[in-house]
């Protein structure tokens, strides 16, 4: 599960900006208070407490099975899709329960994109994919509107260049991190506030892994990013706040040189030396 | 049996062993022997048919009287044997049995697929299946005793003129019976669409009718491709149906208000006669059924290969 | 803490088009409904007719006349013999016994119509009661006999005014049917001549029994064919063939003769087995041995996946203790396949019975009277039945036929049902 080369003291430097440690209860985007999830009666995740910055990157890391996934697909309400999914606490985007009564998920999101772990572009041309959004959405519908909106996503998302001569070409015959780049234009086209990634880079050789980790360094100026990640080098690269999970609970939550440096909690201490997980 | 010493077995044994292999081996090749019993059989038949009628006009030619003798002596001269308004006929009777079966399948697919809970799903499933279960003989007596009076009945009410034996009413009754076909590889070909791409519509906000509409089933529709080929190769090849329900003259039309014939109706009405075996008559119905097989033969196979594509693609 | 923002800004109200789009979602959603829905209703309708014309096959009108058997009247002498049984007048007799109830004077012209109330059937209705009870001669017997067609369909059709319209019966014949209903001479019964008696020209005394034993036949043949055949073969791709060039072509062309229209294999029927061979015409053993051409591919291919359902283990199992392949493959591995090829093979033939249009090919066509009783007499099937009756154009038959079809539908109905209990049983 861990990459061997983990296994050794960190050695990375770690990624210090503002949005990092001072302003701890300034800007929190998402507040997920006492959250609970369940499966079919099983609990996966409990008592989840925790505050995801506005601009910044918050990673969160954990063993398998720990409930990273269940969790982030609490906060688009992506867990609505499975049906023995029970969830309870709250979670708000700006101070607003996205659990609440009245809540849209198409609404909710729109505003909360999502990365998938395995790179899923539609069986449509490159163009298509990243108009999917907008056009559904009723953004733009054509001409000049969309060609910009899709321009500018795949430019935000390092893909332009590539792809610019071939905007008809079948999305799949893309290579896997171009494909991953990809549906980060397509969450991105729809102007969304948050971007969720699952484990964007699991299914990518090291070279596009980099790649994505430049981008995602570069989206945190415009959007909140919260990521699941197995690499704590990734962790420690791009996030600046990161957040351990362990046997569906949040052990402890901090500016990511604390977590990888000083962790106050044993567990968070053994788990980035390599020694659980 | 196996009282064999350890290291030799008896002979006889070997011999059983063998024997049995080789009976096995020709069971399977049996397979291989009806193939070419229908091609040689068909190939020879229609050979006699096209040494006295040309395969230009049979396969050309626009009139289709076989029964009308023109001159009693003259080998071949029984009748005309144009038989494109036999396939403009099958055409036709087929394309309304699509118009039905395809989007009432298709529809229905999507909902079990998609919608329908695993209760649902498991009553509603074997339910329509009965429809492909049922005798095309009682769907033929269905259409021509109440679907087909019906239409007409319908026909004079609103003032149009619709043919008691009107292709319409054979087409739609055909349909019914083939909903089973294209819902049942639909919800396969549906099913087959990985759910990833489902999950990527919808963390983009697309409604589930959205993701159907824009993503799953552009996916799917190779695959519902093939299996409409494959219904389209059905639809072509039933006989009881049309043979009970559809006309018997040869009209060349397009209007599916009128009554018109197909060529698996003139195989039947060619060979249930009381006719010498060789006469040209009975041997067309030889030349129809090598372009029937022919034609279902490249459907099925160009079918199944879309549909298996399809399947593999997503593995 | 930052303010909070206006609220319900995640509700659909926050964003143009949302609400129309969920509205869009509910009629996709309805449509699949609804298509799955206008299927089902084909079926029940399709059901609701058939049932709604094909009961009255089943039930029979009956009129109860007074028979005299006495022995004057029969110019017999006690005690009659068996000869004399058989050469009584029954025709006159019943004839007479009308005669008695309607006592009023009729003409020769009339008396025909009223003697037409009770048809052929109530002749060999008496025959068949007197032969039965032959202490019946030398008394006068209160007998129900079979009455005709017409005064049948008048009967079923009960007082609905487009019945009366239709009927053919005369006036002077309906207000006699008047009185004998007064009487309560008329009553409807079970119809055993359906089942018992053959296809007939006339429709009060047809019956499906000759056309039963006839698909009987065939399938027999059929069975016999396919499930050896089709077995054998399935057990050789599965458990001996090599996977090469040979067997995948072998795959393919099974797999594409399964989808090949029924009529070609009629077509293949009458050029081999009539015109090479010079079987029968009509025959059961020809209509077996075309459907078995039909099925076989279907057979093969359950066939390979009951086989392929059974575990690798018990192959090794049956190895390790010394078992030749044939040992182990026939001691072993097809008996517990088994289920799974029976509900394959069942299936198959339940396909078999229905299909009618490979039988016209080879001569099923032609009118039989009688039951078969060797393989390679003339014989009918169900479904040729089925579609000689729906071509007659007597109105009696339309009853008969869908009467037909009924039987055929149960007898499909227990095979598939036949099939699901050994499935289920086969998943355990
Ligand atoms: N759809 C589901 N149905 C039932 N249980 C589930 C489902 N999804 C997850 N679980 C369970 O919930 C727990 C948390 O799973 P989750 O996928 O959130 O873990 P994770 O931390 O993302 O693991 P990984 O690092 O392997 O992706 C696990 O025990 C898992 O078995
Ligand atoms: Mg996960």
């Amino acid at each position: 599960m861990l990459e061997n080369k983990l296994i050794q003291p960190l050695n990375v430097s770690y990624s210090s900006d503002e949005a990092g440690s001072e302003r701890a209860d300034e800007a929190a985007k998402i507040v997920a208070s006492g959250v609970n999830v369940s499966y079919a009666g099983r609990p996966a995740i409990t008592n989840v407490n925790l505050n995801i910055r506005s601009k910044a990157v918050t990673a969160l890391i954990g063993p398998s099975g720990c409930g990273k996934t269940t969790f982030l697909r609490c906060i688009n309400r992506m867990n609505d899709l499975i049906e023995t999914c029970q969830v309870s606490g709250s979670i708000t985007l700006d101070n607003e329960d996205v659990y609440g009564d009245d809540v849209d998920v198409v609404v909710l999101r729109r505003r909360i994109g999502m990365v998938f772990q395995k790179p899923n572009p539609f069986p449509k041309s490159i163009f298509e994919n990243v108009a999917y959004g907008p056009r559904i959405h009723g953004q733009a519908n054509k001409g000049d509107d969309l060609n910009e909106i899709v321009e500018r996503s795949l430019i935000r998302a390092g893909l332009w260049d590539e792809v610019k001569d071939r905007l008809d070409a079948p999305a799949t015959g893309l290579s896997g991190g171009q494909q991953q780049r990809l549906c980060i234009a397509r969450a991105i086209a729809v102007e969304p506030d948050v971007i969720l990634m699952d484990e964007p880079c699991s299914a990518l050789d090291p070279i596009a892994t980099a790649r994505i980790e430049e981008l995602i360094d570069d989206l945190k100026t415009k959007y909140t990013i919260v990521i699941v990640t197995h690499s704590m080098q990734q962790a420690a690269r791009v996030s600046q706040r990161t957040a351990f999970f362990h046997l569906g609970e949040l052990v402890e939550e901090n500016e990511a040189k604390v977590i990888f440096t000083n962790p106050s909690d044993d567990r968070t201490r053994a788990y980035v030396t390599g020694s659980i997980g | 049996m196996s009282t064999s010493s350890l290291t030799t077995r008896h002979p006889n044994q070997i011999l059983v062993e063998r024997l049995i292999r080789a009976i096995l081996f020709s069971c399977s090749a049996v397979a291989i022997f009806i193939t070419v019993g229908i091609v040689a059989s068909l190939i020879f038949e229609a050979a006699l048919f096209f040494q006295s009628v040309s395969i230009f006009e049979f396969l050309f030619g626009t009139e289709w009287s076989p029964q009308t003798a023109l001159r009693e002596d003259q080998v071949g001269a029984s009748g005309r044997f144009g038989a494109v308004p036999l396939f403009v006929g099958t055409g036709l009777i087929s394309t309304v049995a699509l118009c039905v079966s395809a989007p009432l399948g298709i529809f229905s697919a999507i909902y079990l697929a998609e919608y329908a809970s695993d209760g649902v799903r498991s009553f509603v499933k074997p339910l329509l299946e009965i429809l492909a279960g049922i005798p095309t003989v009682v769907y033929g007596f269905f259409a021509a005793i109440v679907i087909a009076p019906a239409i007409s009945d319908f026909g004079k009410v609103v003032g149009l003129e619709v043919a008691y034996e009107s292709a319409l009413a054979a087409g739609l009754v055909m349909g019914v019976m083939i909903i089973p076909l294209i819902s049942s590889i639909s919800d396969d070909i549906i099913k087959a669409v990985p759910d990833s791409l489902r999950e990527g519509s919808r963390g983009l906000g697309a409604t589930k009718s959205e993701t159907i509409r824009r993503v799953v089933l552009p996916a799917a529709l190779p695959g519902i491709a093939g299996g409409i080929l494959l219904a389209t190769s059905r639809a072509i090849g039933e006989t009881m149906i049309v043979v009970m329900a559809a006309g018997l003259a040869a009209n060349l039309t397009f209007n599916p208000l009128e009554a018109v014939t197909t060529v698996t109706v003139q195989i039947v009405v060619l060979l249930t006669g009381d006719q010498e075996f060789d006469s040209p008559k009975t041997l067309a119905a030889f030349a129809l059924g090598l372009a029937l097989f022919c034609v279902t033969l490249v459907l099925n196979v160009v079918g199944s290969q879309i549909v298996k594509k399809f399947r593999e693609q997503y593995d | 803490m930052t303010e909070r923002k206006s609220p319900g800004s995640l509700s659909s109200s926050a964003m143009p088009g949302v609400v129309e789009r969920h509205r869009g979602e509910e009629r996709f959603k309805f449509l699949g409904l609804a298509a799955i829905l206008v299927s089902l209703s084909f079926l029940a309708f399709f059901l609701v007719s058939i049932i709604g014309t094909g009961y009255g096959a089943f039930l029979q009108t009956a009129l109860k006349v007074e028979v005299d058997l006495t022995y004057d009247s029969l110019g017999l002498v006690e005690p009659a013999t068996e000869e004399d049984i058989a050469n009584i007048r029954y025709r006159s007799i019943v004839r007479s016994a009308m005669r008695d109830i309607i006592t009023e004077d009729v003409g020769r012209r009339e008396a025909r119509t009223l003697y037409g109330m009770l048809g052929a059937a109530a002749e060999f209705d008496l025959r068949d009661i007197v032969v039965e009870q032959p202490q019946l001669i030398g008394t006068v017997a209160s007998l129900w006999l079979t009455s005709s067609d017409d005064v049948d369909l008048y009967n079923k059709g009960d007082a609905s005014e487009a019945s009366q319209l239709q009927t053919r019966l005369s006036e002077k014949q309906q207000e006699w049917y008047a009185t004998l209903e007064a009487q309560g001479r008329i009553k409807t019964r079970f119809n055993w001549t359906f089942l018992t008696s053959s296809d007939s020209r006339d429709p009060e005394v047809a019956g499906v029994y000759g056309a039963m034993i006839g698909s009987f036949f065939a399938l027999g043949v059929c069975l016999l064919l396919s499930c050896v055949v089709g077995v054998l073969a399935a057990v050789y791709l599965e458990e001996f063939a090599a996977r090469n060039r040979w067997t995948q072509f072998l795959e393919i062309n099974i797999n594409n003769l399964a989808a090949v229209p029924s009529i070609t294999f009629g077509l293949l029927g009458l050029a081999i087995f009539l015109g090479f061979f010079g079987l029968p015409r009509s025959a059961s053993l020809v209509g077996g041995m075309v459907l078995a051409l039909m099925t076989l591919p279907t057979v093969i291919i359950s066939s390979r996946v009951a086989l392929q359902a059974v575990a690798p283990s018990i192959r090794e199992a049956a190895f390790g203790i010394g078992a030749s392949r044939v040992q182990a493959v026939f001691h072993h591995v097809v008996p517990l396949a088994m289920p799974g090829i029976l509900t394959g093979v069942i299936l198959g033939m339940a396909r078999a019975l229905g299909e009618t249009a490979p039988l016209l090919m080879i001569g099923m066509i032609a009118f039989i009277a009688d039951p078969p009783s060797t393989l390679t007499q003339p014989a009918s099937a169900l479904p040729v039945q089925v579609y000689l009756w729906a071509d007659s154009p007597e109105r009696g038959f339309a009853e008969k036929t869908a009467g037909a079809i009924l039987v055929l539908l149960v007898f499909l109905l227990l095979m598939n049902l036949m099939a699901v209990i050994l499935r289920r049983k086969f998943e355990k």
